[in-house]
C-alpha cells in the first residue's frame, strides 16, 4: 500500500515537508551539500540530496534550482573519479552512488553517468589468497572503497545498482559479467542468517552479524536477480533462499539499529521486494520527529526519498 | 578455530586484511629531529573497582600528578566506539568519557568536543545512541563529532611506516589544542593488544577510505598505528581498564574486570604499561616496539609510575593462540 493512501497522510505530508524544508536549508552556496549543514560539500551527501529532490519533483524540467545536478559535473576529478575537497583518494563506492543518481537527476544525464560508468568498470578490488581465517572465496571481485584494497559489501551493491541501471539502455557482456561477478560476491558474503555484514561473514571461526543498512543495500543490488529478471545473457538465479533469509533477518534488524540511514534504506527495499513496510516508516518518522537525525544529510535525504516513493516509485533502486 | 601458528595466522591475516609487519626500511621512516622522546614518561594508575567510584574526582586527580593544564584549550576525548553488543566491554565506558569531559570543563577547558569515526559501524547515529554515549554528551552540552563525516584536510605523515606522504584527517581532529586518547583497554586479534595507540584508527576518516578501515590494514596495521600516533599525537591518554576485554578482541571477546584507569601524556608509555599489566611484554608488540624508537617510552624504567603501583594489577589476560608468544617471560 502506498503510503500517501494510509491513514497517516497528514503526518506523512508533515514530516515530507520537514525533511524537503531540512534538506533546501542546509544547501551550500556551491549547489553541494556537506554531511551537515555548514560542512564542505562532499559527493555522498551532494548525491543523495539530488537524488531525494529530484524525485519530489519528478526530475522533469519544473524542478527547482536547487535539483541541478551540474555540481557534479564542476566537481574537482581524479581522474574520472570525483574526490572530496581535503581527500587523498577518491572513494570508488560514492561514485558508484554518483554514477546511478546522475542517470536520475537532471540535466546532468549521461555527460556525468558515462565517464563514472567508465571508471566503475575499471576499478575493482583487489583478490587475495585463500585464507584458513575466513572461510569465504578471497578471489571473487566486486569494488572496494578505495582503489587498490579488498571488495566490500557497501560499494559493491552501490557499483552494482548503478552498472544494472546504465545496463538497462546499454547492455553488453562486459557489463553482465561484472554484474555478474559483484552479485556472486555478495552471495558469498552473506551471513548464515541471512544478511550482511561489511564484507567477511565470519572471522577466527566465528560468525559476524548482518546490519541493517548493509542488508537493505545488497538486497536492492541483487533485488533484479531475486525478482528473476535478465541482465545480458549470463543466467540469473529466481526468487531465492537467502533473499527470504535476509528479509527476514532485516526485518529483526530494524527493530534494534534504529537511526534514520538503516530504516530509510530499509523502508526501500522492503517496498522494492514488496513487502510490508508502514510500520517500518511510522518509525522512520518518529525518529525524524525525535532527533531530526542530528542533522544528518544523508540520512534526512534518503529518509525524504524513502517516504517519497509512491507504489511504482523508487525508481532508481529499481534494476 | 583449529589451533594456528602464528606464522600461519600472519600468513592467513595478510590474506584477509593485507597485515603486513613493521617494514624493513633502509633508512628511518621518519626525521630524529621532528620527535623528543622524553627521558622519563611518568604513568597513573588509579584505582576504578567499577564505574560507580567518582570518576570525574579520579580523573582529575590524573591530571594533577601529571601535572596537565586544561586551561582555556579546546579539548577533542577520542572515545573508543566500535559496535554496540549489551552486556560486553567492546566500546569505553561513556560514563568514564562523560567524568573526563566534566573534569575538564571544571579545570577550565574552553570546550570539550567528544570525537569518534567507528571503523567497524558506518551508522554513527544508530552507535552513538545505542551506546548511551549520546544521552552523555546531551547531559553535558558537548559536542559529539563524527570524525567519519567530518571534513577533512590532507596531513603529511610524520612517519612514514605506511609508505604514504600524507593522510586525510578531520579538521575538528586537527583544530583541537589537545587530542585525549579514551580506549577501552583489549586483547586485539590482529594487533595484539588495543589501547591508547591503535584507538587512533578511528580518526581517519571514513567518509574518504571506507568501512572497515581496510585502507590501514593494506598498508600494514602496524605500521599505520606508528604513523598516527606520531601524527595526531595524542597530548593525553586516559584508559578504560575498568572492565577490560580478554581473548578475541576487539569486539567478540569476553569482559574482564581490571579495576583500574590509566592516564599519562606519552601513548607509547600509557601502552606499554598497560600491556604489562594483562600480562604481555610490550616489546614483544611490534608497533610499540618500533614507536619506543621514536615517539616514547616502553622501558620500564624509563616509566615513572605515579599512583598505584603497577605489581596490584598483574594480570594474564588470555589471548587467540596466535599471540602466546607476546606474554611475558
Amino acid at each position: 500500500m502506498a503510503l500517501a493512501a494510509s491513514s497517516h497522510a497528514p503526518a506523512l505530508a508533515s514530516a515530507r515537508g520537514g525533511l524537503r524544508s531540512a534538506l533546501l536549508a542546509s544547501r551550500n552556496t556551491d549547489g553541494g551539500w556537506g554531511y551537515r549543514p555548514g560542512k564542505r560539500s562532499r559527493v555522498e551527501p551532494t548525491c543523495f540530496a539530488l537524488l531525494a529532490l529530484a524525485n519530489e519533483c519528478g526530475g522533469g524540467a519544473s524542478c527547482p534550482a536547487p535539483v541541478d545536478a551540474s555540481v557534479l559535473l564542476r566537481w574537482e576529478r581524479h581522474g574520472e573519479l570525483l574526490i572530496d575537497p581535503g581527500a587523498t583518494h577518491p572513494n570508488v563506492g560514492f561514485n558508484a552512488i554518483a554514477a546511478l543518481v546522475a542517470q536520475y537527476a537532471p540535466p546532468t544525464g549521461t555527460r556525468l553517468a558515462a565517464p563514472l560508468i567508465r571508471a566503475l568498470m575499471q576499478h575493482r578490488g583487489v583478490t587475495l589468497p585463500e585464507s584458513a581465517i575466513i572461510e569465504q572465496q578471497n578471489d571473487l571481485v566486486g569494488w572496494p572503497w578505495v582503489d587498490g584494497t579488498f571488495s566490500w559489501v557497501e560499494p559493491t551493491a552501490w557499483a552494482l545498482l548503478a552498472l544494472k541501471q546504465w545496463a538497462r539502455t546499454h547492455p553488453t557482456v562486459e557489463f553482465a559479467t561484472r554484474i555478474d561477478h559483484g552479485e556472486r560476491l555478495l552471495r558469498n558474503r552473506a551471513c548464515r542468517e541471512g544478511g550482511w555484514n561489511y564484507g567477511n561473514p565470519l572471522v577466527l571461526g566465528k560468525p559476524l552479524g548482518p546490519y541493517a543498512a548493509t542488508s537493505a543495500l545488497a538486497l536492492l543490488a541483487l533485488s533484479a536477480s531475486a525478482r528473476g529478471e535478465n541482465l545480458g545473457e549470463l543466467r540469473r538465479d529466481p526468487a531465492d533462499a537467502l533473499t527470504e533469509r535476509s528479509i527476514k533477518t532485516l526485518r529483526q534488524l530494524c527493530t534494534t539499529e534504529q537511526s534514520g540511514f538503516a530504516l530509510a534504506l530499509s523502508v526501500i527495499a522492503f517496498r522494492i521486494l514488496g513487502q510490508a513496510s508502514a510500520d517500518l516508516e511510522r518509525t522512520l518518522l518518529a525518529l525524524w520527529r525525535d532527533s531530526a537525525f542530528r542533522g544528518e544529510t544523508v540520512a534526512t535525504a534518503i529518509a525524504l526519498y524513502a517516504v517519497n516513493g509512491q507504489a511504482d516509485g523508487y525508481e532508481a533502486f529499481r534494476v | 578455530m583449529s589451533r594456528m601458528r602464528r606464522r600461519d595466522f600472519l600468513v592467513g591475516a595478510a590474506g584477509l586484511t593485507g597485515i603486513a609487519g613493521m617494514a624493513l626500511y633502509k633508512r628511518r621512516p621518519y626525521d630524529r629531529s621532528d620527535f623528543s622522546r622524553p627521558s622519563l614518561s611518568p604513568v597513573v594508575l588509579l584505582p576504578a573497582a567499577t564505574y560507580d567510584v567518582d570518576l570525574v574526582d579520579l580523573i582529575d586527580r590524573g591530571a594533577r600528578a601529571l601535572g596537565i593544564s586544561f586551561a582555556g584549550k579546546r579539548v577533542l576525548l577520542k572515545p573508543n566506539m566500535v559496535e554496540y553488543e549489551s552486556h560486553t566491554a567492546i566500546n569505553t565506558n561513556p560514563r568514564v568519557v562523560a567524568a573526563a569531559a566534566e573534569a575538564m570543563l571544571r579545570a577550565g577547558a574552553r570546550e570539550v568536543a567528544v570525537g569518534e569515526g567507528p571503523g567497524h559501524r558506518r551508522d554513527t547515529e544508530y552507535l552513538v545512541s545505542a551506546t548511551g554515549l549520546l544521552d552523555y554528551v546531551r547531559d553535558l552540552r558537548l559536542r559529539f563529532v563524527d570524525l567519519n563525516h567530518d571534513d577533512v584536510q590532507r596531513v603529511r605523515l610524520r612517519s612514514r611506516f605506511m609508505g604514504l606522504d600524507e593522510i586525510s584527517l578531520p579538521v575538528e581532529l586537527m583544530a583541537a589544542d589537545l587530542v585525549v586518547s579514551m580506549p577501552k583497554l583489549k586483547t586485539h586479534h590482529w594487533a595484539g593488544m588495543t589501547c591508547a595507540m591503535k584507538n587512533l584508527f578511528g580518526v581517519v576518516p571514513g567518509a574518504v577510505y571506507g568501512w572497515p578501515k581496510n585502507f590501514l590494514h593494506f598498508h600494514g596495521i602496524p605500521n599505520a598505528i606508528v604513523d598516527l600516533a606520531a601524527t595526531v599525537r595524542p597530548g593525553l591518554s586516559i584508559v578504560d581498564a575498568v572492565v577490560a576485554m580478554e581473548g578475541d578482541g576487539p569486539i567478540m571477546g569476553r569482559p574482564r574486570r581490571a579495576g583500574f584507569i590509566a592516564m599519562g601524556i606519552d601513548p607509547v608509555a600509557v601502552d606499554a604499561t598497560c600491556s604489562r599489566a594483562i600480562g604481555l611484554d610490550p616489546m614483544r608488540i611490534p608497533y610499540i616496539k618500533e614507536a619506543s624508537a621514536f615517539l616514547g617510552n616502553a622501558d620500564a624504567d624509563r616509566i615513572e609510575h605515579r599512583g598505584e603501583p603497577p605489581s596490584r594489577y598483574a594480570y594474564k589476560f588470555d589471548v587467540l593462540p596466535h599471540f602466546e608468544e607476546l606474554r611475558l617471560k
